[in-house]
């Protein structure tokens, strides 16, 4: 431990009349053995090595502004790889509890050991982005669910919105568990935590399970306008976010509504509120996509890399920027139109649809389900307009029915 | 009020030692209060009529009796006061003997100093030891500048304008940082011993943004760091962090 007994500054005759008073620290105290500093072994060709003379205390601060900072990870371990005194200071636990959410950015087939053991120090030291990420990567990449849950919990419970709408999709797909371990209230529960802290996808959800009664008590006006809300704050986040004035943010070109039959939902719930809510594609509004998080990309890797097969009989989200996988048979619901998608969540099935579903998406007629399993209802009338599609249980009978 | 209207006689005396020009005021009973000019002026009342030129014989009705005259006065003289005493100034001495006068508030900006006037042992100069002249009078500016800065704009103002690429404030700061190394890491220890919280942030991200972005040798050679790694140990290192590196 290198402290600042006042070796480092600059050397000049001392007038011992004069005492400076402070209040605040007493270096007298301050018994630390301090490494002497050695003039011949820190020059390089008679120039300073300016590292040497910050004490600890300053290089953590400037190791904590670049671990706040860093862009991908290995802006962060290039300074690991200097000197034996960075490699040490560079693992601090505050500096590791400052990291950045795009350190973690790991790629899949560079996955270790170490790696593990460097997400595992970072949510040690209290940092809620590894928390989540190790808990994401634990949970659907290796199995372990129980201590991948708990590492969510523990960024959840630091407000981590996406940790929040994390562990909601798995109460309301009973992942790692059996279909009875389903908690819709929890699920809603959680999911309106993650959508008041602004997450757009928990706000879809929020918004769907509102219009459904789908582990809340229905309100339709009250879903619909949480829809709405969902579409105005990913146009502001366009906005807030966009970096490069020279591209567009995003293309409008005003078309009518593409499907222009009635909504189902609206003739079952006769007039009031109708039922979904447009999303701005289909205003003709193309929102780009939201950059996906280090832990959805991670996992859309690792799968990638098991041929997008995640276990015997499992299936992945369809939209690709997710990456979850099912954790038993027919755990996630299909497209109750064409049958061939699937996905974890309405919001997942939301932005699928106008980035890709949409345009591919065709009714198809289903005699046979080569899972064995029964029909839900029948196709065809899930309302394929603005909010992407219907949904189907595929266990028919204990799901609630999304589209009647 | 039906007292009768008394002038309230203006006089302009100069003092033979000091440069402050007094004005006596009358005030309708008879009572003189002699102040300064410059704290006279803080009454728009009395300013003109002392920028007219007319104070010798203008004679201004005014119902002011010596009670108000003299609470309305002595407000008006605290008011001057506390402008003079936010010009109260202080004496940093750097290490190598050189002085610098500043103002109290600036220097304030410093947690250390701002501990020592509070102290009381500010009475003569405060001698700073650990920072040379150099470096103090870049802090002064920087510590000047931000006085400025936060005494301009509104509190609200400054919430808007906060986007790191449209606030002036930033690209002076900018600026400021664009020194020689040595410079730089001196900087960094001087905002470290005088407690100046933005200073030590601004220096430390610049520092950390010129470490980003390379390579383990670059970051030595810019830097100047001995690699005291063993050959096997560099190798483990490598290993240990291979999974960061594309």
């Amino acid at each position: 431990m290198r402290t600042r007994r006042g070796l480092c500054y600059p050397r000049v005759v001392e007038d011992k009349n004069m005492r400076v008073v402070k209040r605040r620290r007493d270096f007298a105290a301050e018994q630390v053995s301090y490494r002497k500093r050695s003039r011949n072994s820190s020059d390089i060709a008679g120039k300073r090595d300016l590292f040497d003379s910050l004490p600890d205390d300053l290089v953590i601060s400037i190791l904590c502004k670049l671990s706040s900072s860093a862009t991908c990870p290995s802006d962060f371990a290039n300074v690991l790889l200097t000197c034996r005194r960075l490699n040490g200071l560079g693992l601090n636990s505050l500096v590791l509890s400052k990291t950045s959410q795009k350190t973690f950015a790991i790629r899949a087939k560079n996955w270790s050991e170490f790696a593990h053991r460097f997400l595992k120090l970072c949510a040690d030291a209290g940092n809620v982005e590894a928390c989540y990420t190790l808990g994401m990567i634990r949970f659907y990449c290796l199995h372990n669910r129980g201590s991948g849950a708990s590492l969510m919990a523990k960024a959840a419970i630091s407000s981590h919105a996406q940790a929040l709408y994390s562990l909601a999709v798995i109460q309301f797909n009973g992942s790692g568990g059996t279909k009875n371990d389903k908690d819709l209230r929890a699920g809603v529960a959680l999911c309106a935590r993650a959508a008041f802290l602004g997450h757009i996808d928990a706000l879809r959800e929020l918004g769907h399970c509102l219009q459904d009664g789908y582990g809340v008590r229905q309100n339709i006006t009250e879903g619909r306008r949480f829809l709405v809300q969902a579409n105005a704050r990913e146009l502001a986040a366009v906005f807030s976010t966009s970096a490069n004035p020279t591209r567009p943010l995003f293309t409008w070109n005003p078309l009518p509504l593409p499907h222009p039959h009635p909504h189902p939902r609206t003739m079952n719930s006769g007039g009031g509120g109708g039922g979904g809510c447009p999303l701005l594609s289909d205003f003709g509004c193309n929102v780009p996509a939201p950059e996906a998080h280090p832990a959805n990309r991670f996992m859309s890797e690792w799968f990638e890399a098991r041929a997008g097969i995640p276990g015997p009989g499992l299936r992945l989200c369809s939209h690709v920027g997710c990456g979850r996988p099912e954790t038993r048979r027919h755990e996630f619901r299909r497209c109750s139109v064409c049958g061939t998608v699937n996905y974890c969540s309405r919001a997942c099935q939301a932005l699928d649809w106008k980035m890709k579903h949409k345009a591919e998406c065709t009714p198809t007629e289903r005699w046979v389900d080569e899972d064995g399993d029964g029909e839900g209802n029948g196709n065809g009338n899930g309302d394929n307009g603005g909010d992407g599609g219907g949904e189907d249980g595929v266990n028919g009978n204990d799901d609630v029915m999304l589209d009647s | 009020m039906a007292s009768s209207s008394t002038s309230v006689v203006v006089s302009n005396k100069e003092k033979e030692n000091k440069n402050t020009k007094k004005v006596t005021l009358k005030s309708s009973d008879g009572e003189s209060f002699e102040v300064d000019e410059s704290v006279a002026m803080e009454s728009q009342t009395i300013k003109h009529i002392i920028e007219d030129g007319h104070y010798s014989s203008l004679a201004l009705s005014l119902s002011v009796k010596t009670t108000m005259a003299s609470s309305s006065t002595s407000v008006v003289v605290s008011n001057k006061e506390k402008e003079n005493k936010n010009t109260k100034k202080v004496t940093l001495k750097s290490s190598d003997g050189e002085s610098f006068e500043v103002d109290e508030s600036v220097a304030m900006e410093s947690q250390t100093i701002k501990h020592i006037i509070e102290d009381g042992c500010a009475n003569n100069e405060i001698p700073l030891p650990n920072v040379t002249s150099g470096i103090l009078s870049r802090v002064i500016e920087y510590c000047k500048k931000h006085k400025e800065a936060a005494g301009e704009s509104e509190p609200s103002v400054t919430s808007y304008t906060s986007n790191s690429t449209t606030n002036p404030l930033t690209e002076w700061d900018t600026e400021f940082v664009k020194v020689d190394q040595n410079t730089l890491f001196d900087l960094i220890l001087a905002a470290n011993y005088l407690d100046i919280k933005g200073l030590l942030d601004l220096t430390c991200k610049t520092v950390a943004d010129m470490m980003k972005g390379k390579t383990p040798q670059e970051i030595r050679e810019t830097f100047h760091i001995k690699n005291d790694y063993t050959p096997e140990e560099e190798a483990e290192v490598r290993k240990e962090n291979q999974w960061a590196f594309e």
